[in-house]
């Protein structure tokens, strides 16, 4: 029995000095972090299930319960797993040391979602062209849930904060923009969204997922959809096109500047000195954004909010972020992980077995990172 | 019936009445003032942000001390952390000093590494249940089990069977 431990726990526990609680101070980060969320608002005062319609579509809310059943709470910007990759159809996280296998042919993709990483998969390692792109969800003790969603040459958003999945697809001609809960393996909203009739080469708009806002990414505009109230509209703030929108900024490029931008109110955060050909890949989180240099041999690294910059060897796709905001390559069997505050970079002791599996066993692919969609 | 938010004055309250007994929570999880207070500063920052999760003001509590838990279990899985060994010099074995000594119970907890500290702290500190320990720390609630029955098995070296008797209970429970 273990009263005795319990009794000594808190007897000590007692003893403690505790300080003064510096309420201000707490405040003041839950500022930030609020900030930095842009979560939902104005949904709480609701019974556990509220359904709003609005037209043809609809949203679904369980209040309190996000993350449903099968997810970690509390959710939160971090899923963990430190340095996420893949390697053929093994998923590896918490920097190499843990792994388990998607029973397909291949791993298209990976996705930071608050329930866990969301892992895009099907016939091939294609992101375009390459047939069905089914989802599963790998919580952090390993376990592989399937995700009922299935799409074909769509660009789908998530937002690392939520676990919710953002696509479109085209029903009788309409585009819809649809959210899946991921950790409950349920639609949740479903939206029309009318005069949306031309986009890149995809089946139905690219789109991104910030919040409550789903970036739908036409020719003529970039749509925005509320797909808590279903309310569309449209926003200057972005170009038309494709919808790359992480932690509430995005990247632009004006003259020969490259810039982030908030996209919410379009201020520019950080302007990048980017020639004919330079372009900002942001991380994750939109707190760090990326530019290879010209001669493809390095790639400076660019804290957005501080303004500052370190500079690594190689260039932007050969570097991963994880949920945390880390830098990480993986080398051989080993994962490096990298400061973003001192460019130092620091090999790992973890050697990471060598799994692969599938049609592509070699193939190495960041957390998070996509190529084509 | 919820509320999405929470005024400063009364989150301020809030943070008056939880720190205490937050803080000596992540005391004993982490065994260091000042990582303790940042751990409590940052889940009561959490919690803040995400008020609008908690159901109803008198959840706040148990909400804030599920993030703090959650809060210690990623910063456990930061390399510094898992690299982090337990104490190397290990009190000496009860019967040549009174177990119940401050120094003995924090150092043998100090002797553990981070996640079984947590899960003990978790389970007979803050005598949460083996499914609650598992959500909080996002483990599975077989690792608690495991982490436990390993954790205890070391604290019964180190403070002896009068703490921490070998029963079956303390085994597997």
């Amino acid at each position: 029995m273990t009263e005795r431990l319990s009794t000594l726990l808190h007897t000590e526990a007692e003893r403690l000095e505790v300080p003064a609680p510096p309420a201000a101070e707490v405040i003041s980060r839950g500022h930030g972090l609020r900030r930095r969320r842009r979560l939902a608002t104005g949904v709480a005062c609701v019974a556990a299930v509220a359904v709003v319609t609005v037209g043809t579509g609809y949203a679904v809310s369980r209040i309190g319960e996000d993350g449903g059943g099968r997810a970690v709470q509390p959710a939160g910007p971090s899923t963990g797993h430190g340095a996420v990759f893949t390697i053929g159809t093994t998923v590896y996280w918490d920097g190499g040391t843990e792994h388990t296998r998607i029973d397909d042919k291949a791993i298209k993709s990976t996705y930071y979602t608050s329930a866990g990483l969301l892992v895009r998969h099907g016939n091939n390692n294609a992101s375009d062209g390459g047939g069905p792109q089914r989802f599963s969800l790998v919580t952090e003790d390993g376990t592989v849930h399937p995700v009922s969603v299935v799409t074909e040459e769509v660009v789908p958003g998530v937002d690392p904060t939520q676990p919710y999945l953002a696509y479109a697809e085209v029903v009788d001609g309409q585009v819809q923009v649809v959210v899946h809960d991921v950790a409950t393996d349920e639609e949740v909203a479903r939206w029309p969204v009318a005069d949306a009739e031309s986009w890149g080469g995809w089946t139905a708009p690219p789109v991104a997922l910030n919040g409550d806002t789903v970036y739908v990414g036409t020719d003529d505009v970039m749509r925005t959809v509320d797909w808590r109230t279903g309310e569309v509209g449209t926003t200057d703030n972005l170009p038309p096109g494709y919808p790359d929108v992480k932690g509430g900024r995005a990247v632009a490029r004006s003259g020969g500047q490259a810039t982030v931008i908030d996209a919410a109110s379009g201020k520019v955060l950080l302007s990048v000195d980017a020639g004919r050909f330079g372009y900002l890949f942001l991380s994750p989180d939109g707190r760090f954004a990326t530019m290879d240099s010209a001669d493809g041999k390095s790639v400076d690294v660019y804290d957005v909010d501080a303004g500052t910059h370190i500079a690594l060897d190689g260039h932007s796709y050969g570097y991963g972020w994880s949920p945390d905001g880390d830098l990480f390559r993986v080398q051989g069997d080993h994962v490096i992980t990298c400061s973003t505050s001192t460019a130092e970079c620091t090999t790992g002791t973890t050697t990471i077995p060598q799994e692969g599996g599938g049609v592509a066993p070699k193939d190495l692919r960041y957390g998070n990172q996509t190529f084509e969609s | 019936m919820a509320r999405t938010s929470v005024t400063d004055d009364e989150f301020t309250e809030f943070v008056h009445a939880a720190w205490p007994s937050l803080y000596r929570t992540a005391y004993l999880m982490l065994g260091e003032h000042q990582l303790a207070e940042d751990l409590v500063q940052t889940a009561l920052a959490k919690t803040y942000a995400s008020w609008h999760k908690v159901r109803e003001p008198a959840a706040a509590p148990a909400y804030a001390r599920v993030v703090l838990a959650n809060t210690a279990a990623s910063w456990f899985r930061r390399r510094s952390w898992r690299n982090e060994p337990p104490t190397e010099v290990l009190p000496e074995r009860v019967g040549e000093h009174d177990p119940s000594t401050r120094p003995a119970v924090l150092d043998a907890l100090r002797a553990l590494a981070p996640r079984q500290r947590a899960v003990v702290v978790l389970r007979y500190y803050d005598d949460l249940g083996v499914r609650d320990v598992a959500q909080a720390l996002g483990i599975s609630e077989g690792t608690v089990k495991s982490q436990t029955s390993e954790a205890l098995a070391r604290l019964r070296t180190l403070l002896g069977d009068a703490v921490v008797p070998m029963t079956e209970g303390a085994r597997h429970d």
